[in-house]
């Protein structure tokens, strides 16, 4: 059984997100500033920690600081503040996620599940090193027999999904045009302009994603084309 | 003025002593130089130095050469063995009846004495008969035979042929003065010219002139001066500065013989041993040099001394005892200014009449009357310099005290009239002041007039040109006065204009502006000033909007995740009660709402206010639309939305923050799947032209749309009014604030049921890169 760290001011999400992490099965221990949760990092095995920013004495973020110093577990930040700026800085000072309030009960557990599967993954994975795998933080593709993972968790895409998101990942961190895209994945010209492939693209989306609105791995630049972020 | 020895009152009055004695000795030195005969002749003379080089010494010379020669002539005449031969014959005459008769030298003497001349002093012929010959004679005159003492003069006119005894006999008694003149002067008595003429006759004898006999050739030449002249050459041997014109010929002249074996040799003892005229001469030269050089000196010292001591004055004028500040006035400093001018000009024509009165006969007294006019006019300039002076320190006075301007008449009368003035209408008050400088122009015209119509009166010729000077600096105050206020109005406006166009931190100079202009300029200052405050007022004002928004918003984010938390554990809970299931779901919905409504409230403030970070970039609209379409098509398709759109095929470049961008397109889109009629179409077009591309949406709005195109852009207000549907309201007034920080303009247009929204955005020119 994972135990999850959650640390929140306010007793009541704390509350909340207990029942329903115990609901799908992981222990929770339950901290209400940064001081306590740190006591009890110290005192039980840990496996991941949710934590707040905004919190009387030790905040988020010093907690976050604190923690990386000794642990390498998986961190989610869980704030009020959902500026650009709020969340470049939780995942720069070493938090893996960021999660803004109010947030979906079900997107958490899902962040939650992804994390720890990467988390637990990590050291077999890394040791595989496969022909024709490609990989990309919890997204990987097993080119040989087409499959998708992500976080471990095999994803069923259409032959068109497969070859976009292979496309993309096999090029990771360059932005493909809707253009570029048809023509590598259809080998025909690109004449005048449909939805096709955009909606392709959210179809993969949807399914790679835990939150299609705020992709991790397929990410939309505006006005330019699509990639998937190098990680 | 520092303390001196001395008190400032005996100060004035040494300053004034020394200027009254520096203008006499100034006075004395022109008066000096001006009646010097060498007055004219500029200072080159001075280098001459000695007499025996100037002209008046050649011309004294030439005299004595020509008397040198007389006596070469006369002595062969009148002399043998060294004394006079009273035997000699002079002339020799025929009358009428053929009888001639020669005179010898003894009997031409007795018979001029018989009539009466004798020779004076200086051997010149005086006296004479009441009666002369010649008249009692009548026509019967005795012809001339021969002249000893002219043997080569021939008759040219015809009484030239005859002469009385008694004109021969003066003539003979004349050359015989001549010869004791020369005689006296160089050779009996002793002269510090020497000379020497020497002919040598056919028979190589010798003939010798001389009063140097004793002294040698070499001796002559060591003199001063000295002069030596040959016959067998044309090379003349001398140190004189100018040779005399008359000796070369005189001396061609009185050579009887056919050869040039001839010499003479002149020698002056500059030393001046002897009193002889030239020692006279050398001695009125020298004295007439050094008065002249006294007056240059008396001059120079007088005019600098005059300059030094009328500073001293200017300086200590006005000055009182102990305070260095205060200016004490003369009973006649406190005169207006126009009292003093006018006061000047009528003590210089008083003093103008009273030297032309009183001058004439009180100089009388003392000058003789070939000074007089001299005097006068010296007396007469001396006058009116002292009154000038007094004058000009009176006016010095008032100057220091600075009372020459504010104590004037025109000074006084303008303060008086001025504020006046102020209250009047700007029109009239123009109008007085061109009346004013019309008025001006012509009193100075007057004046003109009149002192040109009586300019015979004024003291100094031409000054009635003077008033011409105040003219013109009139007009050339006038023109720099329109000037300046043409460059404070320029600036002014300048300044209006940058204030106006937004620059409200602007200031205008007003170094240098007159009254008003600087009062305006410190009024618009003070507007920009309040505009500026207002303008940060309200920018800090709107900062704390967005930050208090935000700050609020967290706080409300926090209980609001507990609320939609445990509405949806409710929810889990699986309560059969239909009426609880209903109740969740409005809870349900309004937290869900609530959350929108957090989220897009933090959104606009920021946009709004400007409070965001843009990440501006390269992007194309086309590809943006695309892929705009393809995120919503599914959600068009649910409200069964047919999508018309009409995009270029080619990239349509503008500078936009692609997020930002998206988001106002996103709201748009999210509002046309809210509130289209279901069955539809929607019409998504792009065009591109005058450099700018053009988004635009169209659709027809499901409930009627009974409301302003602007309003919809406000905040909080949605096409309908009963805010029944989820949503904040916020979305069209994030999209435009986002769309115009970005750049771009956002316009919306209701056509009854038809609602347009247009995004549009300068296009980027790219260069061809195939």
């Amino acid at each position: 059984m994972q135990t999850i760290l959650v640390c929140d001011d306010d007793k009541q999400i704390v509350e909340a997100i207990d029942i329903y992490l115990t609901g799908e099965g992981f222990r929770v221990i339950k901290a209400y500033d940064g001081y306590e949760a740190l006591e009890l990092l110290e005192t039980n095995a840990v496996d991941l920690m949710i934590v707040d920013v905004m919190m009387p004495g030790l905040d988020g973020i010093r907690t976050t600081l604190k923690v990386r110093e000794t642990s390498s577990i998986p961190i989610i930040i869980l704030s009020a503040k959902s500026e650009d700026n709020d969340k470049i800085l939780g995942l720069n000072i070493g938090a893996d996620d960021y999660i803004s309030k109010p947030f979906n009960p079900l997107e958490l557990v899902a962040r939650v599940k992804s994390h720890l599967r990467r988390y637990t993954q990590l050291g077999n994975m890394t040791q595989q090193t496969m022909e024709n795998v490609y990989k990309c933080g919890g997204l990987m593709i097993h080119d040989d027999n087409k499959e998708v993972f992500v976080d471990g968790e095999p994803i069923k895409l259409t032959p068109i999904e497969y070859n976009i998101l292979l496309l993309l990942v096999k090029n990771a961190g360059k932005v493909f045009s809707i253009d570029e895209i048809y023509e590598q994945i259809w080998n025909e010209e690109a004449i005048g302009a449909d939805n096709t492939v955009a909606v392709h693209i959210r179809h993969i989306r949807e399914k790679i994603e835990i939150n299609p609105r705020e992709p991790r791995y397929l990410k939309v630049v505006w006005g330019v084309g699509y990639k998937i972020e190098k990680q | 003025m520092k303390k001196g020895f001395l008190p400032i009152g005996l100060k004035k009055y040494a300053a004034l002593l020394l200027h009254i004695s520096f203008l006499c000795l100034f006075l004395a030195g022109v008066t000096l130089v001006l009646f010097n005969e060498n007055y004219g002749r500029g200072v080159d003379w001075m280098e001459e130095e000695s007499y025996s080089a100037t002209r008046s010494f050649t011309e004294q010379l030439e005299a004595d050469v020509e008397s040198i020669f007389k006596y070469v002539q006369y002595k062969d005449l009148l002399e043998l063995d060294g004394e006079l031969n009273m035997n000699a014959d002079m002339f020799c005459i025929t009358y009428i009846s053929d009888v001639s008769k020669i005179y010898t030298l003894g009997e031409a003497i007795s018979y001029a004495r018989r009539l009466g001349y004798y020779l004076n002093d200086k051997y010149e012929v005086v006296g004479g008969p009441d009666v002369h010959e010649r008249d009692q004679a009548g026509l019967s005159l005795p012809s001339i035979e021969w002249k000893t003492y002219s043997p080569n003069e021939v008759a040219t006119g015809p009484g030239d042929a005859f002469a009385t005894v008694e004109e021969l006999s003066v003539q003979v008694l004349e050359i015989l003065g001549e010869y004791y003149q020369v005689r006296d002067y160089y050779i009996n008595r002793p002269s510090n010219l020497y000379f020497r003429v020497s002919y040598v006759d056919d028979d190589g004898e010798e003939h010798l002139y001389t009063n140097a006999a004793d002294k040698t050739q070499e001796d002559l030449r060591e003199m001063g001066r000295y002069l030596f002249i040959s016959g067998d050459t044309l090379f003349i041997d001398t140190n004189l500065r100018h040779v005399p014109h008359n000796i070369t010929p005189e001396l061609a002249t009185h050579n009887q013989y056919m050869n040039d074996d001839y010499y003479i040799l002149l020698g002056l003892d500059t030393t001046y041993p002897y009193n002889d005229p030239y020692s006279e001469a050398h001695a009125e030269y020298q004295r007439i040099r050094e008065e002249y050089l006294t007056g240059l000196t008396l001059v120079t010292a007088g005019a600098i001394g005059l300059l030094f001591s009328l500073a001293c004055m200017a300086a200590l004028t006005g000055h009182v005892n102990g305070d260095r500040k205060k200016i004490e006035l003369h009973y006649v400093d406190q005169l207006p200014l126009e009292f003093l001018l006018l006061l000047f000009l009528f003590l210089l024509w008083a003093g103008r009449v009273f030297a032309e009165r009183w001058f004439p006969s009180l100089l009388h007294l003392i000058v003789s009357d070939e000074y007089l006019e001299y005097a006068l006019v010296l007396c007469r300039r001396t006058f009116l310099y002292l009154i000038a002076l007094y004058e000009f320190l009176s006016l010095l006075r008032n100057y220091k005290a600075r009372t020459l301007w504010k104590g004037s008449v025109t000074c006084r009368s303008l303060q008086r009239v001025l504020p006046m003035i102020r209250h009047y209408p700007l029109p009239l008050r123009l109008t007085v002041r061109f009346l004013f400088y019309l008025f001006c122009n012509g009193l100075i015209l007057l004046v003109f007039y009149f002192m040109r119509k009586y300019r015979t009166l004024l003291p100094v010729p031409n000054t009635y040109l003077l008033p011409l000077i105040p003219l013109g600096l009139l007009q050339v105050w006038v023109y720099l006065l329109q000037v300046r206020d043409k460059a404070e109005a320029d600036k002014i406006i300048k300044g209006i204009f940058k204030m106006s166009a937004g620059d409200t931190k602007y200031k205008i100079d007003a170094a240098g502006f007159s009254e008003t202009g600087t009062e305006v300029s410190q009024a618009l200052n003070t507007l920009s000033d309040g505009l500026e405050t207002a303008l940060q007022e309200q920018v800090k004002s709107e900062r704390l909007k967005a930050d208090l928004i935000t700050n609020v918003s967290h706080d409300i984010k926090t209980p609001l995740t507990s609320i939609i938390n445990y509405v949806d554990l409710l929810k889990r809970e699986k309560i059969q009660d239909k009426k609880i299931q209903g109740y969740l779901d409005v809870l349900d919905q309004k937290s869900q709402r609530l959350k929108t409504l957090t989220e897009d409230l933090v959104e606009a403030s920021k946009a709004s206010s400007g409070n965001l970070k843009l990440d501006i970039s390269e992007i194309d609209f086309v590809e943006l639309i695309q892929q705009a379409n393809g995120e919503f098509e599914e959600r068009f398709a649910a409200r069964h939305l047919e999508v018309v759109s009409s995009l270029p095929s080619e990239s349509l470049l503008i500078a936009a923050d692609g997020r930002r961008l998206w988001r106002v397109i996103e709201n748009l889109y999210t509002n046309t799947c809210k509130y289209s009629m279901e069955n539809s179409r929607v019409y998504i077009d792009m065009v591109s032209g005058d450099g700018r591309v053009s988004f635009t949406i169209k659709n027809i709005s499901a409930s009627p749309l009974n409301i302003n195109a602007d309003e919809l852009t406000e905040r909080f207000v949605r096409g309908d009014v009963a805010r029944t549907t989820e949503g904040s309201g916020l979305g069209l007034s994030i999209a435009k604030s986002l769309t115009e920080l970005q750049g771009g303009t956002f316009n919306i247009y209701i056509d009854g049921d038809l609602f347009k929204a247009q995004v549009s955005f300068p296009l980027l020119t790219r260069q061809a890169d195939a």
